[in-house]
């Protein structure tokens, strides 16, 4: 027995293989859509991961440069102490309870008697070492992380030398 | 395929941003690079100190040449160092291979010097 012109009408649309289905382009067209969505999905994400691992890292980077700046202008004010102060030159004058200090004339035997460990202490330091060397000996102080070196003239032998203070 | 080069162009912003700031210098090093420049100065005055020929050549205190008494100390510090009296006399540079090289983040200081200033600049080698 023949379908009736009433049942194929009432069926259609639900089978679209039994005839002209308008569904068909307009699947086609969102697949599309849906696959360069997926893909700007995928670069925006990508992005933002490179974006997140480089910022962390200027963070992180920018916390230790502040460390290390810190470390840095600590051993500058003790190397500059020592200098103006701790190991410098100072002779009598004639006017009485008056000395002289001597500008970068630093004595090597005024270094043992500083008590380098309460000197790190008070500037906030892990470890400190002072040396006073001559030109072209070794860079003294080893296994410390921040080193400078002042230019200074050594009082006993009266030669051209260098104030090194390392610290950690 | 404009937005793998937008990315890449984003990606390669990002990556040279932090190299680009981590090229300046930071305080504590400018203030450390003024001071040996300062100290530099002074040991020489006390070693002997500078002295102006007729010939406007910068020497040392002594009448020796200021490179063979400077050499040694500024070599040990990693810097150069570069002296100029003025237009007419020549600079000197310690140590001399500094001459060829173009000062990079220096500091700079007048000295006078019997009614002449001298320039000295100091920049990390």
């Amino acid at each position: 027995m023949a379908p009736t012109r009433q049942y194929l009408a009432s069926r259609k649309g639900r089978f679209p293989a039994f005839g002209a289905s308008p569904a068909a382009p307009n699947s086609r067209k969102g697949q599309v859509l849906a696959f360069d969505a997926s893909l700007a999905v995928i670069i925006m994400l990508f992005t933002a991961y490179i974006a997140f691992s480089v910022w962390s890292g200027i963070g992180i980077r920018a916390h230790e440069a502040q460390e290390r700046e810190a470390q840095l202008s600590r051993t500058i004010a003790v190397a500059d102490y020592l200098m103006k102060e701790g190991l410098v030159h100072k002779s009598g004058s004639p006017y009485a309870g008056i000395s002289v200090s001597h500008s970068h004339l630093l004595e090597r035997g005024k270094l043992p008697p500083i008590d380098q460990a309460s000197l790190a202490e008070g500037a906030g330091l892990a470890g400190l070492c002072a040396e006073l060397l001559e030109t072209g000996q070794g860079p003294g102080c080893g296994g410390y992380e921040v080193c400078i070196r002042r230019p200074a003239v050594i009082y006993e032998t009266g030669e051209a030398g260098y104030l090194v203070v390392c610290s950690k | 395929m404009e937005a793998l080069l937008s990315l890449l162009a984003a990606a390669s912003l990002m990556l040279l941003l932090p190299l680009a700031s981590s090229q300046q210098p930071s305080a504590g090093s400018r203030i450390y690079q003024y001071q040996v420049l300062q100290d530099l100065l002074e040991v020489m005055d006390r070693e002997g100190g500078l002295s102006e020929a007729a010939d406007d050549w910068l020497y040392a205190g002594d009448g020796t040449h200021l490179e063979s008494q400077l050499d040694p100390i500024v070599a040990g510090l990693g810097f150069c160092l570069r002296l100029e009296a003025g237009e007419t006399s020549p600079a000197v540079n310690s140590p001399a291979e500094c001459a060829d090289s173009a000062p990079r983040d220096p500091v700079s200081t007048f000295r006078a010097i019997r009614l002449r200033h001298v320039n000295a600049t100091l920049w990390k080698r």
